[in-house]
């Protein structure tokens, strides 16, 4: 994508609102007496949830490496798994083979009915309030609400609001016509995975396309927070047992430099390789590339600006590497037309 | 049977009576200013609505009998009444004395007064005193009581404020709920209503202009400070409140609300009237009077159902203060004048939420309003499950340790009897069906731990920097809060507490909401101690399951009553279950630190199975200066 | 290694340790030090801390480190562990 294009679906991102119509969100809703049983079997997290709640884990194979980027939810007594994954099918298949002797569930692919159309920014709140009516405005952080066409799930990888809205295929036309209708007022941006994706990165987003391709496991990849301490029966468990008493000696940090680097690029401490690139992008924000890099022990913290790339200096930083405007806006007090104008003209 | 309003009382920063709180009310004057009375110097905020004179009271203790005696005087002396041996208190109060039972304050002000009825206490933390008016109304509904004082007294405290501060809940400038300053200001204060039924109060002579429709209550079930931001608990107290009140979203004129001025609180609050009066809601005006004399606790409800009335009765509303420019997504028309609107109410709503989720609704009306008779019948009650915990972790069973990381023992035992009850009822948790079930808890006293967890934190960090974690926990109905969060239990939510059985108090009064009411189909009633378990005393929980109808189980709740007067409990018990006086032998149930008055409940029902026996009058221990509570159950099988 | 590098590393190490320590004990975090990441996000997902859990947080930073955090630095500093990391060493840089 050109970087002008990039720019602009970014900069809606960052400041006002951005619509997606997202293809590579997957959905799974669980019903019947066991739905619940059914999950807390085969994800590594408590599903412990309170009705709307969401919450962020990870689907992990027998060698504890992810495979499915998952949320799973609560509306009333139906479980959704909401999320990334390469095969609905064989996510079925999968939960299926690990869920034990349980029976009473179906499970239910709506990616076959629905389609998804998200809405990111730090004013998509106001934007989807003014579209779909003030209750949206209730829902906290993982949250999910059925409301109007569908339902919608408030989440997000880009670090502002977001809300991802599920709408019956027959109807996808219809919302992605009033949404972006209702976002010219927002300047709204019509983006794509892109966009997303270099957003997600700037807040230390999982991607399963990105380091999820290396066979890394959640300490490896700082997901420890998406496993309970608590659960020792999941698929991967074992695993993880295994690596805990073992330890791990590598792990994903985030890095910024001056200059453009590739995925599997080498980083150096003086001549010493400690690590590689595995995902980078420019942040039109910071003026600077952003990217992660697995750096063994002990030099995979943050906050050191000793390494090299490329022979060009890198510098490991604590994420998110921005500050989101989305943190400072507050529904109460604030509105995208009383916002105010930034130096860089990113409005 | 109409229930009217025949005195009102209140003592608050606009001033020690109605009329000075009318006058305040009438000119516009904001009765938020300064503190004096401890040290703010700490806290950025200073500022508090507090009674003028109260400073001058030489403890806490007297000063919160102060505040509640001369409100009460007030309210029965507008009521014309001279002997009190006929009238009960019901009296709401969210933090009473520190480290004292919650009730003390109930008492000593019914042994000023010689209230001659009931005594009965509610601690909803905020909502306190608005539960008190709808359970007043509940106990004249019945005829167990003829007249009663429902109400509600608070004062303010270092310890609250810096609590409330801790939580960055307090605002720099006096508090202008639904305008563009976020935070509220904290008050105190009492107020009290005299009520009767009409028939009543024409056989004394008297003709009150206002009347009390009904009330609503409920539990948000999502988190033990914050409000849930849907608002969905609001709406179904407010529902509640119309369906009781027999009334439609448009009758509704006017609303109270409880307008705290926090951000979470007011833009919840107005989704919840959304919800609950759709599009009328959008017309109505709404307003806060906390604007006036601050947010004033427990005695919240009962100080803003007086100011609503007053202005009732002077054909206006009150406005909202210290208005600047309308908060994004608040009330259309909140009432930004500056001073009282002319403006014709048939009937008003008034509301309150409180920590842990609790919220509640009134419906008031002034007397040539229509009415609708209430109920003709009660609805039989089943009891379908029981239990007693007295293991801390045995809640770990169910819940996963993350959702009990910040709670305290009583927290704990309550919730471990409710999963106990909710497992053997084969009710699975945080299904549809406990959006239904409400959970009534009797209980007088806070954890220790708890109150000693905050002065530690005080002691150590400073009086800015106390423990807002142990803060959150130090309203008695924290548990139940807690209990609802875990269950997802969102019917109605009480506690309470009144000698000599707080466990049996809070089974009369959960057996009327569910017998006369039908808009929940379960009530849990529990009552937990939270003593240092050592030689004879009892800490623990104890709980019962209720549900309305016939044959849901073989127990079956036959009968109720409580009364000062020792044969009527016993008689109207009796009556209720269809036998007379005599007819059945009691047997007795102690309350003491050793066995809570449920227990003996819960073992009667268990050693059924084990006799030929069906009918048990079970009678609390008869002690002079308290009630007597009566229940008969049987045994269907 | 240099020594500046190994100084840097050995800081950073020593923060999130104690940092883990309040987690553990003042908030009641079941974790040990090993399981937080540092870059684990603290609110609303990662640790899942609520608003209660940010003013106790807040007040344990300030007296184990001897720092006051003001409500603006508290916003953008309490993201992730590594983000309050930075903080306590910027503000003992400050110190002196």
């Amino acid at each position: 994508m050109a970087e002008h294009e990039l720019n602009k679906g970014y900069w809606a991102i960052r400041n006002s609102v951005a619509f997606e119509d997202d293809a590579d969100l997957h959905c799974l809703l669980i019903q019947g007496r066991e739905a619940f049983k059914v999950l807390d079997q085969v994800c590594p997290c408590n599903v412990f949830l309170q009705n709307g709640q969401m919450k962020h884990t990870l689907l992990l194979d027998e060698t504890a490496v992810p495979f499915a980027d998952v949320y799973v939810c609560r509306n009333r007594e139906d479980a959704y798994l909401l999320g990334y994954w390469s095969s609905s099918v064989e996510l079925v298949d999968w939960i299926t083979r690990h869920q034990g002797a349980l029976t009473e569930y179906s499970i239910t692919d709506l990616n076959e009915s629905h389609g998804f159309l998200t809405l990111n920014g730090p004013y998509a709140w106001e934007l989807c309030a003014n579209a779909l009516g003030t209750a949206i405005l209730g829902m906290p952080y993982l949250s999910v609400m059925p409301l109007k066409p569908g339902m919608v799930f408030r989440a997000g990888i880009t670090g502002e609001y977001g809300y991802h809205l599920m709408v019956p295929a027959e109807h996808k036309d219809e919302w992605t016509g009033i949404l972006t209708s209702a976002g010219k007022s927002f300047d709204l941006e019509v983006t794509g995975s892109a966009d997303r994706a270099q957003c997600s990165l700037e807040n230390f987003f999982f991607d399963l396309n990105r380091e999820g391709q290396y066979g890394l496991t959640p300490p490896e990849l700082q997901l420890q927070w998406r496993l309970s301490r608590q659960k020792t029966a999941y698929p991967g468990s074992g695993a993880m047992q295994e690596l805990r008493e073992k330890g791990w000696d590598r792990r994903v940090t985030c890095f910024i430099t001056k200059n453009p680097v590739r995925v599997n690029d080498e980083v150096f401490y003086e001549n010493d390789p400690v690590g590689q690139v595995l995902s980078a992008g420019y942040s039109p924000l910071r003026k600077e590339y952003v990217g992660k890099a697995l750096i063994r022990k002990p030099f995979w913290h943050a906050g050191l600006n000793c390494f090299q790339v490329n022979c060009q200096v890198l510098e490991t930083i604590s994420t998110p590497v921005i500050d989101n405007r989305s943190i400072h806006v507050n529904f109460n007090l604030d509105s995208y037309f009383t916002r105010e104008e930034n130096e860089d003209g990113a409005v | 049977m109409k229930i009217v309003i025949s005195g009102m009382g209140a003592y608050c920063a606009l001033g020690s009576s109605t009329k000075e709180l009318w006058e305040g009310i009438s000119q516009g004057i904001c009765g938020i200013g300064p503190i004096t009375r401890f040290d703010v110097t700490p806290f950025e905020t200073k500022l508090g609505g507090m009674v003028p004179g109260g400073d001058n009271i030489e403890s806490d203790e007297k000063r919160l009998l102060w505040y509640a005696l001369e409100a009460a005087k007030e309210a029965l002396k507008n009521a014309n009444i001279t002997d009190n041996r006929d009238v009960s208190l019901v009296l709401g109060t969210s933090n009473g004395i520190k480290r004292k039972k919650i009730d003390d304050i109930s008492y000593g002000l019914a042994g000023e007064l010689n209230l001659g009825g009931l005594v009965i206490t509610v601690s909803t933390a905020c909502t306190s005193s608005s539960h008190a008016i709808g359970f007043a109304a509940d106990l004249l509904r019945r005829g167990s009581a003829r007249m009663v004082l429902a109400g509600g007294a608070d004062i303010l405290t270092r310890d609250v404020f810096a609590g409330f501060y801790s939580l960055g809940l307090l605002s720099k400038t006096p508090c202008s709920p639904f305008s563009n300053s976020l935070g509220t200001t904290l008050g105190e204060g009492a107020a009290f209503l005299v009520m009767e039924t009409e028939e009543n109060a024409i056989r004394r002579g008297i003709h009150p202009q206002s009347v009390f429709f009904g009330y609503g209550i409920s539990a948000d079930a999502f988190h033990d400070t914050k409000p849930d931001q849907g608002g969905s608990g609001v709406g179904t107290a407010i529902k509640n409140a119309l369906r009781d009140s027999h009334l439609q979203p448009g009758d509704i004129d006017y609303i109270n609300a409880h307008g705290t001025g926090t951000a979470a609180n007011d833009s919840a609050e107005w989704r919840g009237i959304q919800h609950a009066l759709t599009d009328h809601a959008l017309q109505l005006p709404v307003s806060s009077s906390k604007s006036f004399f601050g947010h004033a606790q427990g005695a919240a409800g009962a100080l803003e159902a007086v100011t609503t009335l007053i202005c009732m009765q002077h054909n206006v509303i009150p406005p909202t203060l210290n208005y600047n420019r309308p908060r994004s997504f608040s009330p259309n028309d909140p009432v930004a004048s500056g001073l009282p609107r002319k403006h014709p109410v048939r009937y008003a709503l008034s509301t309150n939420s409180g920590f842990g989720g609790v919220n509640s609704a009134l419906v008031f009306g002034r007397k040539e309003a229509a009415h609708q008779p209430q109920k003709g019948a009660p609805r039989p009650i089943s009891i379908v499950g029981y239990g007693i915990n007295t293991d801390e972790e045995y809640i770990s069973r169910f819940v996963p340790y993350d959702d009990l990381r910040s709670t305290d023992r009583p927290a704990k035992l309550l919730a471990g009897v409710v999963a106990m009850i909710l497992d053997q009822a084969g009710i699975p948790i945080r299904s549809n069906e406990c959006e239904n079930i409400g959970l009534f808890v009797g209980q007088d006293h806070l954890s220790a731990e708890s109150i000693d967890d905050l002065d530690n934190s005080i002691k150590e960090r400073g009086i800015n920097h106390l423990s807002a974690a142990a803060f959150t926990r130090l309203v008695i109905n924290y548990p139940a809060g807690v209990s609802c969060r875990l269950f997802g239990l969102k019917g109605p939510l009480a506690a309470v507490a009144a000698r000599p059985g707080n466990g049996m108090t809070a089974l009369c009064l959960a057996a009327d909401y569910l017998a006369w009411r039908d808009d929940t189909e379960f009530v849990i009633v529990a009552s937990v101690d939270d003593q240092e378990p050592g030689e004879g005393k009892f800490a623990g929980a104890v709980g019962l399951l209720l549900q309305a109808g016939d044959g849901q189980s073989p127990v079956c709740l036959r009968g109720w009553s409580m009364s000062r007067n020792f044969d009527r409990a016993a008689e109207e018990a009796l009556k209720m279950s269809g036998r007379s006086a005599g007819e059945l032998p009691s047997s007795p149930v102690a309350a003491s630190p050793a066995r809570p008055d449920l227990c003996t409940v819960v073992d009667t029902i268990e050693g059924m199975k084990n006799t030929n026996q069906r009918l048990f009058h079970l009678q609390s221990e008869r002690e002079l200066n308290y009630m007597g509570i009566d229940i008969i159950l049987e045994r269907m099988d | 290694m240099q020594t500046d590098l190994k100084e840097k590393i050995e800081l950073r190490e020593s923060v999130l340790h104690d940092v883990a320590e309040i987690l553990i004990s003042a908030l009641h975090l079941k974790i040990q030090a090993v399981d937080l990441d540092p870059d684990t996000p603290l609110f609303g997902t990662g640790l899942g801390l609520d608003s209660v859990d940010s003013v106790v947080f807040i007040v344990e930073l300030e007296s184990r480190f001897n720092i006051t955090i003001s409500e603006a630095e508290g916003r953008r500093a309490l993201r992730t562990v590594n983000s309050i990391i930075d903080l306590v060493i910027s503000k003992k840089q400050d110190n002196g």
